[in-house]
């Protein structure tokens, strides 16, 4: 068995090994971090149109 | 007016009497908020799931035999609900009473109680959780059963069939 | 074109590759299992022993009855394989449901099953708010588990012995490839959602401790929450579904997780692999923000507001959190259903069922047309009407970016024609027997839009007392809905083949 010479390398490594080849985890990182950006400025954006059209109809109701 | 009254009376409408708070289950507040909205109501009601914090105040939701619905507290008052329901027990009961917003300005337009008022009802108890002697027997039965079929198949994949 | 020696090895490989997929059920049940155990919830123990006991039992005995394909197999047996995967596995995963007595009936269990493996979010469940850790685990696992495939699960193992795989992959729907071999795809997919649980399960947890849950209910919430927004299924631990936490932070939380769950596979997979820009300029994206700002506006423009709304922060919190839910096909809900039903409007519920019905990407956890499909059908609209208004011998080429620029042509237009033609059809049919069962007009769109979208917004017409019908109506629905049509309609055909068969076969074995 060659494994049992290898020195022991984690699962993570191991199960990203090929499918991720070349892929840092600053590269991830990042990748993760735009999506969860587009989902903030869309949910931002929806915040101010509706804001925008609310106030259009002329009713602001009470509170913030 | 009195006629106007009076219909409202005939259709079973809650005309709220000066200083009574309208007795309702959480099914009906949550089908027609318009209704109830601004009007102090009581709920008769389980305590479940957990005490929430929020700004000067403190979220519990509370169940009856129709629906659930968020009743926000002031801490000192939430500190009576000493048990909420879950799995291992049913939540002390309460008459809750307080004032219902269909839209609460305070918190994001939520539909909730504002409750100012907590009567103990029943205590929390213990739910039993009866271990069914059928069941056991049932599962004991599928597992040896699922067993033989898998020596079955490890003999014929040795068999190499 | 299959050509199997006769009928009956065609479905003996068909009953195989599901009883992989079966065993494969009764293993992860092991999950709850094991909850019931760590938390001594005993009668739920023995429920889920009995459970995982008789989905290994029946898995065992598909196997053993059958043979393997000796050839590679059939884009036919991969699609009817995968959908016989997902009804036995329906009926198996609704045991310890039924045997847990929050179901009024084993039918009623079997909807909760489909419309969590199917990540839609309708719920037929009694009493939740006193159900066991156990069996809130199962709900979210199976959420979890129908998003990201449960033959992609089982694949992983599959792909090695037989090099058709692809097609049991492609007859759950998820038909692009990450990488050239599909285990490799399976497991990018796997990967990417398990970097994803470890990331949001953390954030709610910390937010749940933040918004004053005890720390053991936290994580619990925590990782349901998240395996429900993930794979846009709208489960959740209490009957108030979204609206107990009363929690602006712990709503906002699940809106990044929502929407990453509602992105193709494909597309995580370039924004992770430095292609980040891709998320911006892939038609799926243009499609997904479009049809939500423009049902959103609907929405918003027609919501009566004597509810009381309560500013822009309730405006928010309330309709358009619903709306993206409801474009992710999440369906978790921050409004009780009964109060939508009643305050919303005609317009504003037609709004969110066009969001749910129109839905987001393509191999996601999500449901609904899917962007890629109204992406390419409005291309081919603006091509046919360029083709008008230009001389009749100019040539008209579309484009559509999907991961690269695609020349559209007929046939991709036909396909996607037909996928959308079904769902519609699908929905129509729903909405009669919805409003022939009495429900008001807007309320059945609502509702079948939701079960079509695989959605799970309600606005109470499901319920444990509806007629048993509108149930069964609604698992087709939801099944057929998930699946793209294709798999079912070929699983059926198969049924009718061995049906004919073993009539003709005068009772040789």
């Amino acid at each position: 068995m060659p494994s049992a010479r290898k020195p022991a390398r984690g699962w993570l490594q191991r199960t990203f090994r090929g499918r991720w080849q070349g892929v840092g985890g600053a590269k991830i990182a990042l990748g993760i971090l735009s999506e969860v950006l587009f989902s903030l400025l869309l949910a931002l954006l929806l915040f101010l149109l509706g804001s925008v059209v609310i106030m259009l109809r002329g009713v602001w109701p009470t509170g913030l | 007016m009195k006629r106007v009254l009076f219909a409202l009376f005939l259709l079973g409408l809650p005309v709220p009497i000066l200083g009574q708070p309208v007795s309702v289950n959480v099914a009906s507040l949550l089908a027609d908020p318009a209704r109830y909205d601004g009007q102090e109501v009581s709920i008769e009601a389980e305590a479940i799931g957990d005490r929430l914090h929020a700004k000067h105040g403190t979220w519990v939701n509370f169940l009856d035999t129709t629906a659930a619905i968020g009743c926000f507290f002031p801490t000192s008052l939430a500190k009576d609900i000493r048990l909420l329901g879950g799995y291992e027990l049913k939540g002390d009961a309460f008459r809750v009473t307080g004032v219902f917003h269909a839209g609460c300005p305070k918190h994001g337009g939520e539909l909730d109680i504002h409750a100012d008022r907590l009567e103990l009802l029943q205590k929390g108890r213990p739910t039993p959780h009866p271990i069914s002697q059928a069941k056991v027997a049932l599962a004991a039965g599928l597992s040896l059963a699922s067993a033989l079929l898998g020596f079955k198949i490890s003999r014929r994949r040795t068999k190499g069939v | 074109m299959a050509n199997g020696p006769v009928g009956q090895a065609k479905s003996s490989a068909v009953v195989y590759y599901a009883g992989w997929v079966t065993l494969w059920l009764g293993l992860i049940m092991t999950i709850p299992l094991l909850t019931a155990l760590t938390f001594q919830e005993w009668p739920d123990f023995v429920n889920f022993w009995a459970g995982t006991a008789l989905a290994l039992f029946v898995g065992l005995a598909m196997i053993l009855l059958t043979r393997p394909a000796q050839r590679e197999l059939s884009w036919m047996e991969g699609f009817a394989a995968s959908a016989l995967s997902w009804v036995v596995c329906m009926f198996l995963a609704a045991f310890p449901y039924y045997l847990s007595g929050h179901f009024g009936s084993y039918l009623d269990a079997c909807f909760d099953v489909m419309s969590g493996f199917t990540t839609t979010g309708l719920v037929l469940i009694q009493d939740l708010d006193h159900a066991s850790n156990a069996l809130n685990m199962w709900r979210h696992l199976l959420t979890f588990l129908g998003g990201q495939g449960m033959v992609v699960l089982a694949l992983t193992l599959l792909a090695r012995s037989n090099p058709g795989a692809f097609k049991l992959y492609a007859g759950e729907a998820k038909d692009q490839r990450l990488l050239p071999s599909v285990g490799g795809t399976a497991l990018a997919i796997w990967e990417i959602s398990l970097v994803y649980l470890l990331l949001g399960t953390l954030a709610m947890f910390l937010v749940g401790l933040w918004i004053g849950l005890r720390p053991v209910p936290a994580l619990l919430h925590g990782v349901w929450i998240f395996m429900s927004a993930w794979s846009t299924g709208g489960f959740a631990p209490n009957s108030q579904n979204i609206v107990y936490y009363h929690s602006l932070l712990y709503e906002a939380v699940t809106i990044p997780i929502m929407i990453a769950g509602s992105m193709n596979f494909g597309l995580h997979y370039a924004a992770w692999t430095g292609n980040r820009k891709e998320i911006f300029k892939n038609i799926e994206t243009v499609v997904f923000v479009t049809v939500l700002v423009l049902t959103f506006l609907i929405g918003i423009a027609a919501i009566p507001l004597e509810g009381g709304l309560a500013g822009p922060l309730g405006v928010f919190r309330r309709v358009a959190y619903t709306f993206i839910s409801a474009q992710t096909t999440t369906g978790l809900q921050p409004v009780y259903a009964p109060a939508m039903a009643k305050t919303w409007g005609d317009t504003a519920l037609f709004g969110a069922s066009l969001a749910m019905l129109f839905g987001a990407s393509a191999s996601s956890t999500a449901g609904g047309f899917k962007g890629i499909r109204v992406g390419t059908l409005f291309k081919a609209l603006s091509q046919e009407l360029k083709r008008l208004l230009r001389p009749e011998r100019a040539v008209v080429i579309e484009k559509i970016h999907f991961y690269r620029d695609v020349v559209l042509d007929d046939a991709i237009v036909r396909s996607s024609a037909l996928i959308v033609l079904l769902y519609i059809l699908t929905f129509l049919g729903g909405v009669i027997l919805t409003t022939a069962l009495g429900n008001p007009i807007s309320l059945s769109i609502f509702e079948v839009a939701s079960a079509t979208g695989n959605t799970g917004l309600s606005v109470g017409i499901t319920q444990a007392s509806e007629p048993w019908i509108l149930k069964v109506a609604f698992i087709l629905i939801f099944f057929v809905a998930r699946m793209e049509f294709l798999s079912v309609l070929v699983l059926v055909g198969y049924l009718l083949g061995a049906l004919k068969s073993s009539i003709f076969s005068f009772g040789r074995p």
